[in-house]
């Protein structure tokens, strides 16, 4: 006999993204700033021709990291007001989750080690977080088209 | 075929999007109206923006020679996104600005207004908008001046000189402007005076269509047929293409990720399809830069199709297939009557610059080692190199080149006490190894570079050949018996039999004033080498160099003023070496009269072999006897 799954508490779930999204935005600005500096210091790492790639990856990674983690304060703005079916609510937090980890690690790591133009192995991680949100946004997107006024 | 592809990916990728809409359509109407209106506005607006953008079509330009897609070529647009830093390195080589259309951006120097004169024909430039014109006036039927108008449309060069192009119509035939302007001095000089070429006379090489296009453009093709010439290129200057081979079939195979990345991952990252020069033996690579760098002829096979698409060459192919690299066997038949055929001396050495090939390809180190042009020269300079971008771009020299390091990788034990076999302090010139085995020789750019055939200093070989020796192309106060009997007390090399003069007399004095044009401005060039005039000092030189100032030679006496220039005290005398026959003969007695009231000032001590006698004065009768025998044979160095 399986064990029954607890019960869905909103608000925990609602902090846990607060939670992360206020974490990530802080990780990820950390991150612009860094870029910034490599920008003022002339860092021939970041900044050479020959490292566009890098430059590019993580140019990437920031915004990406920055835009997912106002993703997930929004999502749990959003709890009130739209209703989500339990398991697609667990699906969703579990790709905005997974999104909020996987592309600016991927983007990341991709500019770590490059070659010719091409980003290392590391950026399979960016497409995968990518498809986690979209799964993610697409329910939320729809669950909020299905909700009617009032 | 690039663009056909793109057009396929566009059309699979509406495909997608219009099935995603199609199967939201039942459910989701009012959204998709608003999500297809944004996507129309903006579809519309990006399309609008890119329009602007596109340059004119190449096909309206009917006046000059134009770049069109050759078969098989992509244009070193399609490099850049995977290879950013050797695209970055080619962008800042001046192989790239090689040839240029005619722009504000791409000139050297503002053409509005400028105004010049040569053998009664007079140019006026002038600009309009972004377009430059030439108003040629010369005199016609009954002398009277005949003004015609042509648009300036290309240029060639960008490091040292840069040369315009006229089209003078009826179709895309390029008429050269008879005159350089020469970018360091920021002046203006007549084309024939900036070569070695005998006063008066016409210089070779005022063919764009003919001849610059096959080497100064990447796959030119002259495309001359009964008359009319519809010159075109993969792309101007020396691009991308131009030494890996087309590259077409590599930009369409490496648009597949998993094909790139099992290269990056693999341990030989070789690729087949694209030419490495470095990865081709070094007969192969060295042919890349010989097809333009050398004194060449055209195989009859290759004349075939020459005048219509070109040489049928591509990077990696055997070069005498298309190409006979001259050798001193063959310059019997191209001397002309009365010439000294300036392209080779006598054993065959390079003359000439931008034409090495020839000289490396009978290089022992080539014959019987590993080297080739890459031995030396990189056109992507590394990460780690520590020269600017321009440093580089001078010589394209590799950084770890510069100095022993190419030798003696090849030639370790000599490298380990460098000093022992030298026999000159390890840490000066004399013990840099190319001062001694490829000295400055070969004259190009109005000024001389180093002979690109790795060859021992000989004494003998002055003699046979005429070619000033290294040792006294550094040394120069001292005879050829000099350099014989050291060569022999440190080399056991034979002394040659040497007259009383080669003896006493220094060899660089001596072929000063006895030599020909081409070794005259061999010898006035080292007068203003830094090494040669610490070995030598420069007290001596004013007067032989103030001699050349009137030399027949336009080129002589470029370059002896700027190593006169280089002597401290001589920087100011005013000179032109284009002035007439006056101004140029007071400016050598001015030199005269300085440099004889500066010796007897300081007391210099005497030097017979440099001609000063006892009171630290020139001995005048025998300066003047050697200058009588001044070998006036007009030379030719093709450059």
């Amino acid at each position: 006999m399986s064990e029954a799954k607890p019960a869905l508490d909103l608000r925990a779930e609602a902090l846990r993204h607060q939670k992360l999204g206020w974490a990530a935005l802080l990780a990820f600005l950390l991150l612009g700033m860094l870029l910034e500096a490599m920008h003022g210091f002339k860092l021939g790492f970041y900044l050479d021709v020959a490292n566009e790639t890098r430059r590019t990856m993580w140019t990437l990674a920031h915004a990406h990291g920055t835009l997912i983690a106002l993703v997930n304060v929004a999502f749990a703005l959003s709890l009130p007001q739209i209703p989500i079916p339990e398991a697609r609510f667990r699906l969703a937090s579990r790709c905005l989750l997974g999104a909020t980890v996987l592309m600016p690690a991927g983007f990341f790591l991709g500019g770590l080690d490059i070659r010719s133009g091409d980003p290392g192995l590391g950026v399979v991680l960016a497409p995968v977080g990518g498809a986690l949100m979209i799964v993610g946004v697409a329910i939320v997107a729809l669950a909020a088209l299905d909700t009617r006024d009032g | 075929m690039l663009a056909t592809i793109a057009s396929w990916q566009i059309a699979l990728a509406a495909a997608i999007v219009s099935a995603a809409i199609l199967w939201m359509l039942p459910r989701r109407l009012p959204d998709l109206i608003i999500l297809g209106v944004a996507l129309l506005v903006g579809g519309t607006t990006w399309a609008g923006v890119r329009e602007l953008r596109k340059p004119p079509p190449q096909e309206v330009v009917t006046q000059r020679p134009v770049e069109v897609e050759a078969a098989g070529y992509t244009s070193s647009d399609a490099c850049q996104s995977c290879h950013p830093d050797q695209y970055g390195s080619w962008v800042d080589s001046y192989h790239r600005t090689m040839t240029q259309v005619v722009t504000p951006e791409t000139l050297a120097t503002e053409l509005d207004g400028v105004e010049l004169e040569s053998d009664g024909i007079h140019y006026r430039f002038e600009r309009e908008g972004d377009a430059y014109f030439a108003v040629r006036t010369q005199p016609g039927p009954g002398g009277r001046p005949v003004s015609e108008r042509f648009p300036v449309t290309m240029s060639t060069g960008s490091h040292h000189m840069q040369i315009y192009w006229l089209a003078t119509g009826p179709d895309r035939r390029l008429e050269i402007v008879p005159f350089h302007y020469l970018i360091g001095d920021d002046r203006w000089v007549p084309r024939r005076a900036s070569f070695v070429t005998p006063p008066g006379r016409n210089v070779f090489g005022t063919d764009w269509n003919t001849g610059c296009i096959l080497c100064h453009a990447t796959k030119g093709q002259p495309r001359i047929e009964a008359g009319t010439v519809d010159s075109q290129a993969a792309e101007f200057g020396i691009a991308c293409e131009a030494c890996h081979g087309a590259g077409e079939e590599h930009v369409l195979a490496n648009r597949n990720p998993q094909r790139r990345y099992e290269k990056h991952l693999a341990d030989d990252a070789a690729d087949p399809t694209i030419v490495n020069p470095a990865r081709l033996t070094k007969e192969r690579s060295s042919e890349v830069c010989g097809r333009c760098h050398g004194y060449a002829a055209a195989t009859p096979e290759a004349r075939k199709t020459l005048a219509w698409s070109g040489y049928d060459f591509e990077p990696g192919d055997d070069l005498s297939k298309s190409r006979k690299i001259l050798q001193k066997e063959d310059i019997a038949v191209l001397e002309r009557a009365g010439y000294k055929d300036g392209r080779l001396w006598p054993d065959g050495v390079i003359r000439g610059s931008g034409r090495e090939f020839g000289g490396i390809q009978i290089s022992p180190c080539f014959e019987r080692g590993e080297m080739s042009c890459l031995s030396c020269h990189e056109m992507h300079p590394g990460t780690d190199d520590p020269r600017s971008r321009k440093e580089w771009a001078n010589d394209q020299l590799r950084h770890d080149a510069v100095g022993n390091g190419a030798c003696v990788s090849c030639h370790p034990a000599i490298g380990a006490d460098v000093a022992a076999h030298t026999h000159h302090p390890a840490e000066s010139a004399g013990s840099v190894c190319y001062n001694c085995h490829m000295p400055h020789t070969t004259l190009g750019l109005m000024g001389a570079i180093r002979v690109h055939q790795v060859i021992s200093p000989s004494a003998a070989s002055v003699i046979e050949t005429g070619r000033p020796g290294g040792c006294t192309l550094c040394h120069m106060d001292q005879p050829l018996g000099w350099t014989a009997e050291h060569l022999e007390a440190w080399y056991g090399q034979p002394q040659p039999e040497l007259d009383e003069s080669q003896r006493t007399i220094s060899a660089a004095v001596d072929m000063v004033l006895t030599g020909d044009a081409g070794q005259r401005a061999i010898v006035a060039w080292s007068m203003g080498w830094s090494p040669a005039q610490e070995a030598s000092g420069t007290d001596w030189m004013p007067p032989y160099l103030g001699q050349l100032l009137v030399d027949p030679y336009p080129v002589v006496r470029y370059i002896a003023h700027k190593s006169l220039s280089s002597i401290p005290g001589y920087d100011a005398i005013e000179y032109d070496f284009v002035a007439e026959e006056g101004p140029r003969e007071a400016s050598r007695i001015r030199v005269r009269e300085q440099w004889s009231a500066r010796l007897l000032d300081r007391g210099s001590a005497p030097a017979a072999a440099v001609l000063l006698d006892s009171e630290g004065a020139l001995s005048e009768e025998v300066f003047a006897r050697l200058l009588a025998d001044r070998d006036d044979t007009p030379v030719v160095v093709v450059e």
